[in-house]
């Protein structure tokens, strides 16, 4: 990254990499692991289940990834209320792996769209009790004020459905949250391609989110290192300042001097 | 619960714990008397070693014993402050207690479960009326806390037992006189099982369960052993402490109080893990 980046700084941490990594939906727990070695992510989140104590095979995701290498950050999928959000939180917690807890309060299957109001609540009691909470939202800059002012770590915008590979379709949303934010904004799904994580990085988000885009890719590890280097592009540009767009052309070369003018 | 005598068993305390163990005892209890402090230590750390984490480990009467070697603690029916004894070991291990009344039973809320006796006549305790199944119905009724029942007790005289409100039984002799000590906790454990599938209705969930009592784990009905701690029930399903995390009706569990988390009947357990998730 450019000496004149700081990093990213969440709850008091700073992190090197703007790629925070999903570890859902792999197809094998080697692809998951080298794609997290190729992302170079510091902070990956991992969701909790019940335990299937008819399937020997099931083990903890913690037996692949070091919580001493890499900041666990768990999320609240599944839950529909902010109750169930703030009991998976607590349990979280008592995995004695920190404070920080990715809030997601989803009651709708189709769309997979946070419902603002439980969240709202939940990172509200969330906080009270300590957590460093990064909420999940769709991309409200009302909503994103609101958390803010709660005392929330990030907030985390969707730049389109979960897992939908539709790229940042809330640009003009976003870029008003950025504007308003005192908090990293982390753009968290929807993100399909390395050109996507670049577009939301380059007006100004403070890291993306990835899962599916590279979980699912035909080569996890390559896509992951892809959309690393996406986001940091997508970084250089912001911080680099990008030209405005105009409705004409501006020729790149001197216009005087042109041989044979007249 | 095995209550060890080694000058009543037939083999080494070691091996009978193994054995007992084997077959299914899921709680020790040291009660060597006239044993110096030294070597009570060596015996009771030689069999920590035996049981491996397979079942708890008490010793008798022996606070500064049970704090240096991070041992669970049963205590007399007399001449002691439970709350004390409570701080003294702290909140996360196994604390029990001897009781012979009713009155005693319902003072013992500080503790983890009583043990009630002596029920029968028994060469344990020779001069002294035994409390009957009559006296343990009333130590049940007015106990607090799970009750286990002590004193002459054989597979035979389990189903009655346990309809006397007892959720399982403590054991010196039907083990340690026994000449196959691990056939001999098996077979205790048939009964207390038989007993309880007659008297409850189950569903059968898991055939290598032998235990007794039904608890909802992660929604589906469970049968355990009475008595068992959650340590013992998660090692029993492969998983080590660290991995899990257990909610009790509700309530999250500290790791550090899994050995000292005896389950009870209804109890309802979720117990969940982290997985790959977005």
């Amino acid at each position: 990254m450019l000496s004149i980046d700081a990093p990213l700084t969440i709850a008091g941490r700073t992190f090197d990499s703007r790629l925070l990594l999903g570890t859902g939906k792999y197809r094998s727990r080697e692809e998951m692991r080298s794609a997290v070695a190729a992302s170079g992510a510091e902070i990956v989140t991992v969701a909790l289940r019940r335990i299937d104590f008819d399937d020997p095979a099931s083990r903890s995701i913690l037996e692949d990834i070091d919580p001493s290498r890499h900041v666990i950050l768990p999320n609240t999928a599944g839950c529909q209320t902010a109750e169930e959000a703030v009991r998976i939180a607590r349990m979280a917690r008592a995995m004695e792996l920190g404070d920080w807890v990715k809030l997601e309060v989803i009651p709708d299957p189709r769309y997979l769209l946070p419902d603002p109001i439980d969240t709202l609540e939940a990172a509200r009691t969330l906080i009270a009790e300590g957590f460093a909470v990064l909420p999940y939202i769709g991309a409200d800059p009302v909503l994103a004020r609101r958390l803010e002012e709660l005392g929330t770590a990030t907030v985390m915008p969707l730049g389109s459905p979960i897992g939908s590979g539709q790229g940042v379709v809330n640009l003009e949303a976003i870029k008003i949250i950025v504007e308003q934010a005192n908090v990293p904004v982390v753009v968290d799904a929807g993100i399909g391609a390395p050109s996507d994580a670049a577009i939301a990085m380059e007006h100004g988000a403070d890291a993306c989110l990835v899962n599916t885009a590279i979980a699912l890719a035909e080569d996890p590890a390559l896509m992951a290192e892809a959309i690393a280097e996406g986001v940091s592009a997508g970084r250089k540009a912001y911080l680099a300042g990008r030209i405005p767009r105009r409705a004409y052309a501006s020729a790149s070369s001197p216009l005087a001097g042109v041989v044979g003018a007249a | 619960m095995l209550v060890t005598d080694r000058r009543r068993a037939r083999w080494a305390l070691p091996e009978l714990v193994a054995a007992a163990v084997a077959g299914g005892v899921d709680a020790v209890q040291v009660r060597e008397r006239n044993l110096g402090a030294e070597e009570l230590a060596v015996l009771s750390r030689r069999l920590r070693e035996v049981i491996a984490g397979r079942a708890a480990l008490l010793v008798n009467d022996e606070p500064r014993l049970a704090v240096a070697l991070e041992l669970g603690l049963h205590l007399p029916d007399r001449g002691v402050d439970l709350a004390q004894a409570r701080r003294w070991i702290g909140g996360e291990r196994l604390l029990g207690r001897s009781v012979h009344s009713a009155a005693a039973a319902a003072a013992s809320g500080a503790v983890d479960y009583v043990l009630a006796g002596h029920v029968f006549a028994t060469p344990s305790k020779p001069g002294r009326a035994p409390i009957g199944l009559t006296g343990l119905h009333r130590i049940t009724a007015a106990a607090p806390v799970s009750v286990l029942a002590v004193g002459g007790i054989t597979a035979e005289r389990i189903p009655a037992v346990l309809r006397a409100g007892a959720v399982g039984v403590a054991v010196i002799g039907a083990i340690a006189d026994a000449t196959d000590p691990e056939r001999a906790a098996a077979a205790l454990w048939a009964a207390i099982d038989e007993s309880l599938e007659d008297d409850m209705p189950s569903v059968q969930t898991d055939s290598t369960a032998r235990g007794s009592i039904e608890i909802l784990a992660n929604g589906k009905p469970a049968k355990v052993a009475p008595g068992i701690s959650l340590a013992a029930f998660l090692a029993g399903k492969g998983l080590t402490a660290g991995m899990a995390i257990v909610e009790r009706n509700g309530e999250i569990v500290d790791r550090t109080a899994y050995a000292a988390t005896v389950l009870a009947p209804g109890d309802q357990l979720e117990v969940v893990h982290a997985v790959g998730g977005g």
